[in-house]
C-alpha cells in the first residue's frame, strides 16, 4: 500500500512537501484502521507527527483529509481507501507540524456560542434538591447535536469557514448553538437567538453540505444550522 | 544544565493535571471560589479519556425502582472484596444523588422517564435491600454518559473562566527547599519549551494507565503519569496489584461495549450456545461483579468452550432485544461493534473477551482528597500540599473491584469534595513569601537530559518496540489469572526492559510537537507502574477482587485484608489496615461473597 | 453597508422577495399574454394598466432587494476581506442607479 503524506516541521522545513511511504499489504489485512498504518508508518519514522487518543471515534483527536475528504484516522478502515492514500491536514487551519493543526479558532468560535445550560436567571443558584424534568420527547431534540465531539472536520471542510474563519462560527459551534437553543431546561433561547443574528456568524452558512457529508459521527450540522435560522425566525414573528 | 536554567514561569493558587471529568469537577469548584486555578492537559480537555466512559453513573435516586444509598454503600464494599475503605464509600454514596443532580442542572443530556425524570438502568454488581435483588441504579445518557458529562464540565469551566494549559505535558513534582509541594515543570507540546508552574497546591486527576497492557480498552493516553511523578517524588502508591479487566471488550481488539449491553438484557454465551453465567452466579447470572464475569469468560475458553476457529472468546448476543430499544438506548456501542467487529448488535452475537479497563490502586489519598504516605512509624498522614482524584487516585472506594457506574461517580464526588478541601486550606494558609523559595530543578533537569543525547547515528531499539514488548510481558505475566511463576517471569523480564529504556534514544529530536519524546517520557512512567504493579502483585498471597491466583485461590481476610504500598526505593511494599468503620452508620464485615 | 439588511432581516427579506417574483413572473405571463404589443402604446397600456403596474412595481423593487442581499452574500463570501466594502458600495450605487432609472422610466411612462 502506498501512501503520500504532508509533511512539514516548522524548524527544518521552508516550505511543506509530501512524502511517499509503503506498507506491506499483508500487514494491513482487511481490518487494519488508517490510525493503524499511520503508527506502522511511525516505526518506520519516529518523526510523522500526528494526534491520536482513544483509538475508536469518540475523542475527536485524530481528524485529516484522507484523498481529500476528512475523517478521523481511527475509524477509517484502509482497505477501502484508493492508493496512493493522500494525507493532509485538515484543510483552512494553520499547520503546527505535519497532520497537526492549530485549533484555537475552532475552539474559539465554540467558546462564543456560550456553550452551557442556563437554567436560572442570573444570580439564581440551582436547586440540588429536585432534577428539572425534561420529557423524553424534549429530551429527543437533543440527539444529533449533542453527540459532537469537537474534532474539527466540519468546520475545517466548509467554504465559508476557509474564507471568514474569524467571523464564521462554523458548523461545529453552531451544532453546540442548536444543542443549547432546543434543549428545554434552558432559559435564555430568546438571548441565544438573538445573538447569533449576524451576516457572520451564523449566515455565512450557504448551505453547501461539507459538514454533512464530513461528519465522522453522521451528524448534520448543515440541517442543524437551518433549523436555527427557521427557529430565529419563528422567534421574529411571536 | 540545558533546558529548565532560563525556565519561564507561571503562578497560580491551584495546578491541576488532567483535565477528565476529576480534573473539570475540581477545577470548576475552584474557580467558582475565585482561586485562580491552572488545568493542566495533554490533550485538548473534551478528548479526555473519561469521554470514552459509556454505561452511566450509579446514584440512588430511586427514579425507576425504590433505591437508598445505603444499599449502594452496601454493594460497593461487597463488589470490592471488602478491600474498600467504607468512611470513603459511605461519603461517595451519601452524595451521589446530590451530585447527579447538579450534574443534571449542569446540562448533562440524560435519557429520561416518561416521567421527564433521569433514566436509569440495572448494572452489575447493584441490589436492593443489601442482596436481596437487583437494583436500577445507573443513571444515564444513552451509552455516552461519559461523553455528556465530561463535555458538560469543560462547558462550565468555560463559563466559569478557568485557565487551561491545553497540550501541555506533566514532567515531575517540584518540591521547595523544605521539601515542600512547590508547583511542576510542564512542557509546551507545540513548542517542546518546557515550563515552570508554581502553586500553592498540585492536584493530579491524571486518570488510569491501562496501556500498561497489550489488550486494553484504554486511550493511548493513559499511561498513569500522575502516579509515576508522585512515585519519583518518593511517595507510595496503593494497591497496583489490583487492575480490572473488563468482560467485554470487542475480542482481539480491546474497545470497550459498555456493562449496559447485559444491563439491557444482553447474555453471553460460550461455543456450546450455553449462557454459562448460570454456572457462576445462579442469582444475578451475568449481572454479576465484573470480576467475575470476567473470571468466567476465561475460564471457559480455557476449558475449550470458547467461540470461534481459535476457540479464544465468546460471544455478547443482544438479538433477542427489541431493535429499536438497541437504537435508542445503545447506539454507540453498536455503531463501535459495526466498526470493529464488523457485526451489527441488533442480528448478530459480538465477540467478546475480557480487556484491562480500570485501575483500582493509584495515589493513596482520603476522601478529601489528601495524598497520604506513611511516616517513620507507619502511621497514615497527608502530604501539605498534594492532592488526588480520579482513577489515578486510590481513595480506597472500588478497593480489589470496581463496580460499573461507580467510577462516573467517584471522579465528581472527589473532584468537587478535594476541591473544597484546598478551598479551605488556601482560605487560611496562602504563605505570601511561598514563590519565592529556591527550588532543585537538577533532578527533572538530569531527566530531561537524559533523551536529549543525539549522538546515534541510528536508533536501533525505538521506545514503541519497547513499549509494545513491555505491555506483552504485562499481560501474559499479570493478566486475569496470575500465579507466582507467571510472576517471577515477569519479574525478571522487567529489569532487562528498564535497562533497554536507560539506553534508549530518541531518533526525532525537534521541539515542536515531538511525539518521539512524549512517548518515551510516558514510557518511563509506564515502567514506575510495571514494577508497582508486579511487586505488589506477587507478594499478595490470596485471591481478592480482580487480583486472581491459581496457586492462592482463597481470600485470606486474616492476613491480607490490608492496603499495598509500593515505594519506588528498592521497590519496597509496606501496608496498611482497611477502614473498616463507616462515617455514620455501621461498617459491613466482610462475608463470604457469592452472586 | 453590510449593516443594511443582514442577517436575519436579510435572510427574511430574501424569502419574501422570492416568494413573492415566484407568484408574479407566471401572473404576468398569463396577464401580458391577453394583451396585444403591435406597437408600444398598447404595451403601455396594459403594463400600465392600474392593479398589474402597481404589482410589476413591487416586482422590480423586490428584484433590486433580492439582488442586494444575493449579491452582497456573494461579495463577502469570494472577496478579500480588504475590499469587501468597497466591493458592497460599488454594489450599492450600482443597485441605487437602477433604482433611479426606474423611477424615472415610470415617471416618463406615468407622463406619456
Amino acid at each position: 500500500m502506498r501512501f503520500s503524506i504532508y509533511r512539514y516541521n516548522p524548524e527544518t522545513d521552508e516550505q511543506p512537501y509530501y512524502q511517499d511511504y509503503e506498507l506491506d499489504d499483508a500487514l494491513i489485512g482487511n481490518e487494519m484502521m488508517l490510525l493503524g498504518a499511520l503508527e506502522k508508518l511511525r516505526e518506520q519514522d519516529p518523526g510523522l507527527t500526528f494526534r491520536s487518543s482513544c483509538g475508536e471515534g469518540v475523542c475527536g483527536s485524530d481528524g485529516m483529509n484522507v484523498n481529500g475528504e476528512n475523517k478521523l484516522s481511527c475509524i477509517t478502515k484502509v482497505s477501502e481507501l484508493t492508493q496512493p492514500v493522500v494525507i493532509r491536514p485538515m484543510p483552512g487551519l494553520p499547520v503546527i507540524r505535519d497532520l497537526v493543526i492549530d485549533m484555537t479558532l475552532f475552539y474559539e468560535h465554540y467558546h462564543t456560542v456560550e456553550p452551557y445550560l442556563k437554567p436560572t436567571p442570573a444570580g439564581v443558584s440551582i436547586d440540588l434538591d429536585h432534577e428539572l424534568l425534561q420529557s423524553p420527547e424534549d429530551r429527543a431534540k437533543l440527539d444529533g447535536s449533542y453527540e459532537c465531539i469537537l474534532c474539527g472536520c466540519c468546520s475545517t471542510s466548509c467554504p465559508s469557514f476557509w474564507w471568514n474563519p474569524d467571523k464564521f462560527h462554523g458548523p461545529a459551534a453552531l451544532l453546540a448553538a442548536r444543542r443549547f437553543v432546543v434543549d428545554s431546561r434552558d432559559i435564555t433561547t430568546r438571548e441565544r437567538l438573538e445573538s447569533l443574528d449576524d451576516p457572520y456568524k451564523t449566515f455565512r452558512c450557504r448551505n453547501i453540505q461539507n459538514c454533512t457529508a464530513s461528519c465522522p459521527k453522521g451528524l448534520k450540522p448543515s440541517q442543524a444550522i437551518q433549523q436555527l435560522k427557521s427557529l430565529m425566525l419563528e422567534k421574529q414573528v411571536d | 544544565m540545558m533546558a529548565l536554567d532560563h525556565i519561564d514561569t507561571f503562578h497560580f493558587d491551584v495546578v491541576i493535571v488532567g483535565a477528565g471529568g476529576a480534573g473539570l469537577r475540581a477545577a470548576l469548584q475552584l474557580s467558582q471560589s475565585s482561586q485562580r486555578v491552572a488545568v493542566v492537559s495533554k490533550v485538548f480537555p473534551t478528548r479526555s479519556h473519561t469521554v470514552a466512559a459509556q454505561g452511566g453513573i450509579n446514584a440512588a435516586l430511586g427514579n425507576v425502582t425504590e433505591d437508598n444509598w445505603h444499599w449502594h454503600m452496601y454493594d460497593t464494599i461487597k463488589g470490592s472484596d471488602y478491600l474498600g475503605d467504607q468512611d470513603a464509600i459511605e461519603f461517595m454514596c451519601r452524595e451521589a444523588s446530590e451530585i447527579v443532580r447538579e450534574l443534571e442542572h449542569f446540562g448533562v443530556p440524560f435519557s429520561r422517564t416518561d416521567q421527564g425524570k433521569i433514566y436509569q438502568r440495572p448494572f452489575g454488581g447493584q441490589s436492593r435491600n443489601f442482596g436481596e435483588s437487583q437494583a436500577t441504579r445507573t443513571c444515564a445518557a444513552a451509552d455516552r454518559t461519559g461523553h455528556a458529562i465530561l463535555q458538560t464540565l469543560y462547558q462550565q469551566n468555560i463559563q466559569a473562566g478557568t485557565t487551561f494549559f491545553n497540550e501541555y505535558f506533566a514532567i515531575d513534582l517540584v518540591k521547595d527547599d523544605r521539601q515542600r509541594i512547590a508547583g511542576m515543570v510542564v512542557m509546551n507540546m507545540q513548542t517542546g519549551e518546557y515550563q515552570l508552574i508554581r502553586a500553592h497546591a498540585v492536584m493530579m486527576a491524571t486518570g488510569g494507565a491501562c496501556q500498561l497492557f497489550k489488550t486494553n480498552t484504554n486511550a493511548k493516553i493513559n499511561t498513569g503519569d500522575g502516579l509515576a511523578m508522585v512515585a519519583r517524588a518518593g511517595l507510595p502508591l496503593q494497591d497496583m496489584e489490583f487492575w480490572q479487566f473488563h468482560p467485554t471488550g470487542v475480542a482481539n481488539k480491546g474497545m470497550l461495549l459498555s456493562e449496559a449491553a447485559r444491563g439491557e438484557g444482553g447474555v453471553l454465551r460460550n461455543g456450546l450456545g450455553e449462557a454459562f453465567m448460570v454456572k457462576y452466579a445462579p442469582h444475578v447470572k451475568d449481572l454479576a461483579s465484573r470480576d467475575v464475569v470476567a473470571r468466567a469468560i476465561a475460564i471457559e475458553v480455557k476449558e475449550g468452550r470458547g467461540c470461534g476457529p481459535d476457540k479464544d472468546h465468546v460471544l455478547l448476543d443482544l438479538t433477542h432485544l427489541d431493535t429499536e430499544m438497541i437504537k435508542q438506548r445503545l447506539p454507540g456501542i453498536r455503531d463501535l461493534a459495526l466498526t470493529f467487529a464488523g457485526l451489527d448488535m441488533c442480528t448478530d452475537a459480538i465477540p467478546v473477551y475480557p480487556t484491562a479497563h480500570y485501575m483500582m490502586g493509584g495515589i493513596p489519598t482520603n476522601f478529601k482528597g489528601q495524598v497520604l504516605t506513611l511516616d517513620d512509624k507507619g502511621e497514615s498522614i497527608p502530604v501539605s500540599g498534594l492532592y488526588a482524584v480520579g482513577e489515578c487516585a486510590c481513595v480506597s472506594v472500588h478497593g480489589a473491584n470496581r463496580l460499573g457506574g461507580n467510577s462516573l461517580l467517584d471522579i465528581v464526588v472527589f473532584g468537587r469534595a478535594a476541591a473544597q478541601e484546598i478551598d479551605r486550606v488556601l482560605q487560611t494558609q496562602k504563605p505570601s513569601d511561598f514563590f519565592d523559595q529556591p527550588l532543585d530543578l537538577s533532578l527533572i533537569a538530569a531527566r530531561l537530559q537524559k533523551w536529549e543525547n543525539q549522538s546515534a547515528t541510528e536508533v536501533k531499539d525505538p521506545t514503541g518496540v519497547i513499549k509494545s514488548d513491555l505491555q506483552t510481558a504485562m499481560q501474559e505475566g499479570c493478566g486475569v489469572f496470575r500465579n507466582v511463576d507467571s510472576m517471577q517471569t515477569l519479574l525478571a523480564e522487567l529489569d532487562p526492559i528498564q535497562q533497554r529504556i536507560d539506553q534508549a534514544v530518541l531518533s526525532d529530536h525537534s521541539r515542536a510537537f515531538n511525539l518521539d519524546r512524549i512517548e518515551a517520557l510516558e514510557l518511563e512512567n509506564l515502567m514506575t507502574l510495571a514494577y508497582a504493579t508486579v511487586h505488589s502483585a506477587v507478594l499478595r498471597e490470596e485471591s481478592r477482587g480482580a487480583h486472581s491466583r491459581i496457586d492462592f485461590t482463597e481470600r485470606d481476610d486474616v492476613n491480607w485484608l490490608k492496603h499495598s504500598l509500593y515505594f519506588i526505593e528498592n521497590h519496597q511494599v509496606r501496608y496498611k489496615p482497611v477502614t473498616l468503620t463507616a462515617l455514620t452508620v455501621e461498617g459491613f464485615k466482610p462475608k463470604p461473597r457469592v452472586y | 453597508m453590510s449593516g443594511l439588511l443582514t442577517g436575519l432581516k436579510a435572510h427574511l427579506w430574501q424569502r419574501i422577495s422570492a416568494i413573492y417574483l415566484l407568484l408574479y413572473f407566471p401572473l404576468a405571463a398569463w396577464y401580458l399574454n391577453q394583451h396585444s404589443f403591435a406597437t408600444l402604446q398598447a404595451f403601455k397600456q396594459a403594463v400600465l394598466a392600474g392593479e398589474f403596474w402597481m404589482i410589476t412595481l413591487l416586482a422590480l423593487l423586490l428584484i433590486l432587494v433580492h439582488a442586494w442581499v444575493g449579491m452582497r452574500d456573494i461579495l463577502i463570501d469570494y472577496l478579500p476581506r480588504k475590499i469587501v466594502l468597497v466591493g458592497l458600495s460599488v454594489l450599492g450605487l450600482g443597485l441605487m442607479l437602477v433604482l433611479l432609472n426606474l423611477l424615472y422610466l415610470t415617471l416618463s411612462l406615468i407622463q406619456n
